[in-house]
């Protein structure tokens, strides 16, 4: 009650500016302006979580599920992502204002996978691999485990925009194996998607729908997509400069490593 | 206070004796179907970042029954192992974004060995577990003649340099494999128990064996046992060459039958038990 009360007062005494929630969790992330009970409407919004989310979590975990940063939860309209620049997420800005899609609430979670890249010179958008999320809606910010299902192939604009499809672990859908698993065990789920996805946009001038979809591919596009985006961002960010040094003919040095047996020492 | 705490670690200690171990997760038992937990015999240099940190496959996928591996011949050679659950960890050799190309080769210190030129540093069986303790691991190589996945215990890292890398334990880690990863369109080929990467005492016995084995007979490189036979193909409904209600041209007698030249069978060559003289 307390914390709330402070962040009105935050929200208000910042002109309806900035609303930054550093180290505060969820709590404090206005998420969807226009819907407060206060009426108030943040122009910028801004979540900083415990780590930057675009860099501070693995693609992948040890049991071999994929990670995925949730910005904007199931059944939401304000559209937050995470920055590259700063590793927070924010409250995106169209024209000087936030934006909200204007159509129902996102059918599921959307978010995207920590330490992977779509390099814009390989036609993607500069961005980390956009997901969608199957499960219960969760907030912003969360950082959940999921496996890769498919994927959803998007055209936006003339541009390839394909989103990843995955399921929560633990949630109902965390039993489905493929896509055929997925439509079998949850009749409509992937209708209701690709609906959604083609849709939200609107229709262009000429009347046709902005997006457009070619339908769904596999699970093992799905690992390929994540594989290859988790590369080429480890790429993107490491120099020669990082790498170990070579010796004066050019060979490796031994490296010893603390958990390893270092049999060739 | 010291009652209460005593009393604590009591129940707890109560506690944990009784919780359930996950079927096929009795630690024992893993260690004798794929040998026991062993750190990897070396992390190479580019293997690990500044922090020590080794980096994990961005392709990894980690098999179970619930959740079975995916291969695709394409992607292939994939390494395999088998992580302290008894899960199959299996990765693709893509070029370590720390690692180099060396044109003129070079010399690689942990383990010794004169690398060719034009090699480039991948991904390894460590980045499967993050350098993290493993079982028994290999190779699971595409072979285009027989379109089959066969599989290996070809790891430098967790199967050679071990007392307990046993062909059983191929065996039992082959039967997983095939039964927690699709091979897609693709069938199971054989399973081949390399005896460069096996316990010393093995490799002795296994060589005075009739069976053994070798990608060349004459250089007797490469010495192996097939411990595993491919596995049957599935039944595949053949096409009939006319069809029923096609009517069949009788030959003009008048001609001569044209010569028939006898058709040789294709040479299907002998898929190779590794795939490469890196140890990994």
């Amino acid at each position: 009650m307390r914390k709330m009360m402070l962040e009105k007062t935050i929200t208000k005494a910042l002109g309806l500016g900035l609303a930054l929630s550093v180290g505060w969790g969820f709590a404090t992330l206005p998420l969807s302006g226009a819907e407060t009970a206060s009426g108030v409407t943040p122009h910028v919004s801004v979540l900083k979580g415990q780590k930057n989310f675009f860099t501070g979590y693995d693609t992948h975990n040890l049991d071999g599920t994929v990670n995925v940063v949730i910005e904007i939860p199931a059944g939401t309209t304000a559209k937050y992502e995470v920055s590259i620049k700063t590793g927070l997420i924010e409250l995106e800005q169209k024209n000087g204002a936030p934006r909200f899609v204007q159509y129902l609430g996102y059918p599921c979670n959307y978010g995207n996978i920590p330490r992977t890249i779509l390099l814009k010179e390989k036609g993607g958008d500069g961005d980390p691999l956009d997901v969608l999320v199957l499960g219960a809606s969760v907030p912003t910010g969360s950082v959940v485990k999921t496996r890769p299902l498919g994927v959803l192939s998007l055209i936006d604009g003339g541009e390839i925009d394909d989103k990843v499809l995955v399921a929560m672990e633990n949630s109902p859908f965390a039993t489905c194996r493929s896509m055929e698993d997925l439509e079998a065990k949850f009749p409509g789920v992937t209708t209701i998607l690709k609906t959604w996805f083609t849709s939200y946009k609107g229709r262009d001038k000429k009347g046709n729908l902005i997006l457009s979809s070619t339908g769904f591919k596999g699970r093992a596009d799905a690992i390929r997509l994540i594989g290859d985006a988790a590369l080429d961002y480890e790429r993107s960010v490491i120099t020669e400069a990082d790498k170990r040094a070579l010796d004066e003919k050019g060979n490796p040095r031994l490296y010893r490593w603390p958990g390893a047996k270092n049999l060739g020492e | 206070m010291r009652t209460s705490l005593t009393t604590f670690l009591q129940r707890a200690a109560l506690a944990c004796a009784f919780l359930p171990l996950a079927a096929g997760q009795d630690p024992e038992l893993l260690d004798k179907q794929f040998g026991t937990l062993q750190q990897p015999a070396y992390i190479k240099h580019y293997e690990a970042d500044k922090t020590g940190k080794v980096l994990l496959n961005p392709y990894l996928q980690v098999a179970t029954k619930e959740y079975p591996g995916l291969l695709n011949p394409k992607h292939a050679p994939y390494n395999w192992v088998i992580d302290a659950e008894g899960r199959v960890g299996i990765i693709q050799e893509a070029a370590h974004p720390y690692g180099r190309t060396y044109d003129k080769g070079f010399y690689r210190p942990e383990d010794k060995s004169k690398r060719k030129p034009g090699t480039t540093e991948n991904y390894g069986h460590v980045s499967a577990l993050a350098g993290g303790m493993g079982r028994i691991s290999g190779e699971i190589l595409y072979d285009k003649g027989t379109n089959s996945f066969t599989v290996n215990n070809k790891s430098g890292r967790y199967s050679k340099n071990n007392e307990d890398r046993t062909p059983e334990q191929l065996i039992n880690s082959a039967k997983l494999i095939r039964e927690v990863i699709d091979p897609g369109s693709a069938a199971w080929g054989p399973v081949y128990y390399l005896l460069e990467y096996s316990p010393e005492n093995v490799r002795e016995e296994s060589l005075k064996r009739p069976d053994v084995a070798y990608d060349d007979a004459k250089t007797k490189s490469r010495p192996h046992l097939v411990v595993m036979a491919a596995a049957p193909a599935m039944p595949k409904v053949e096409k009939p060459v006319v069809k029923a209600d096609e009517p069949v041209a009788e030959p003009k007698k008048a001609e001569a039958a044209p010569k028939v030249e006898p058709v040789k069978p294709k040479k299907v060559k002998k898929p190779k038990a590794a795939n490469n003289d890196d140890p990994s």
